[in-house]
């Protein structure tokens, strides 16, 4: 089993909008403009676009939408060339911080001890580490359901120092690591309240 | 002797002061990539921005001419300006044990991408950006997930 590439699957719904106010010469105009790019792993999100008059969706690589104010209507979808973004972007998409890299372990049921799939990726991000050069290390711990909000933040708390020990033990510099809670509010698979959920209990580690 | 412990007590509370007021307000995100003239609008001042500085909630994030920045927030949302952009974060709450999460900014001028985090995929409802023209949200209600495992 591959722990990232469950979380690259777990990014399909995340979204790369590019998007330009850029103040109008003449007059006291402003224009807008939005533009959708695909995810790093290829897939395309959605995001609305809205004005006082209406509203429109971009879901398809590349679309793009503009506005000359509030009470405008939105121009026609028009789907940019790579040159014509890169055009108007090159910039900011320059400055674009490597994104995070994400890692998701799993504890043995009722224990301290990672499951030997989780214990084989430990490796892979000491290297990450190394590679990335970072001192932001983010440990978070991750219920499911069961149980309050309050038991299920210091529960996911205790998992995920569990993971500091284990991670500092490797030699990561402790004063790199954070090490956070977000109890049963991050869940990977959404459920109700009160579902036990053996995959959203977990521990992630995220490299930025 | 009732002077001095007036006076010391007069003392902790201004050294304490700032810590209090800092403690309740936790840095939002980082500053990951800086190029050129970029600053940050906090409380009135304007404070140079460089690799490594913490951001915090209405902090209006400004680039000058050939600079650029990038930032990486604590829900893991890249967000980066090329120059003489200005973007607002009016709103930023990842309290996610608790329930809670949002991003509100505003884009004032120039350019930047950005890409959803942990608040994106959680609380898409929750994320909007405004522009001087118009408003942007996620719509991120489809779901597609698929975690290998136990065989």
């Amino acid at each position: 089993m591959n722990y990232k590439n469950s979380v690259f699957i777990n990014k399909v719904i995340i979204i790369i909008v590019s998007l330009a106010a850029i103040l109008a010469l003449a007059g006291c105009g402003t224009k807008s403009m939005v533009v959708i790019l695909p995810n790093p792993d290829g897939n395309v999100g959605q995001v609305v676009v809205s004005t006082d008059s209406g509203e429109q969706l971009l879901s398809e690589a590349n679309q793009s939408v503009q506005a000359r104010g509030k009470a405008a209507s939105l121009s026609k979808v028009k789907v940019l060339s790579d040159g014509e973004i890169k055009s108007t972007f090159s910039e900011a998409l320059a400055a674009q911080p490597m994104v995070p890299d994400q890692f998701v372990l799993y504890f043995l049921h009722n224990s301290d001890t990672l499951t030997p799939e989780s214990n084989a990726v430990i490796p892979e991000i000491i290297q990450t580490i190394q590679k990335r050069g970072t001192p932001d290390i983010i440990i978070s711990g991750h219920t499911d359901t069961v149980g309050s909000m309050d038991y299920n933040y210091k529960l996911a708390l205790e998992r995920a120092e569990v993971m500091y020990k284990i991670l500092v033990d490797k030699g990561v510099a402790p004063t790199n690591i954070v090490v956070t809670s977000h109890g049963e509010g991050n869940p990977l698979v959404k459920t109700d309240d009160n579902v036990e959920e053996p995959k959203n209990r977990r521990v992630e580690v995220v490299i930025k | 002797m009732e002077k001095l412990r007036l006076f010391i007590l007069c003392l902790t509370i201004t050294i304490l002061l700032p810590c209090l007021a800092m403690s309740h307000e936790s840095p939002i995100g980082k500053v990951k990539t800086a190029k050129g003239e970029v600053v940050v609008s906090r409380s009135g001042q304007e404070i140079p921005l460089s690799i490594g500085d913490k951001l915090y909630q209405n902090d209006i994030i400004k680039t000058g001419q050939n600079s650029s920045v990038g930032v990486i927030f604590e829900d893991n949302t890249v967000l980066s300006l090329g120059s003489q952009s200005q973007i607002a974060i009016d709103e930023y709450v990842f309290e996610p044990q608790k329930g809670k999460l949002s991003m509100i900014a505003s884009m004032i001028k120039g350019t930047a991408s950005y890409l959803s985090g942990i608040i994106g995929r959680q609380s898409p409802e929750s994320v909007k950006i405004h522009t001087p023209d118009v408003t942007i949200g996620i719509r991120g209600t489809k779901f597609l997930i698929k975690v290998d495992g136990s065989k």
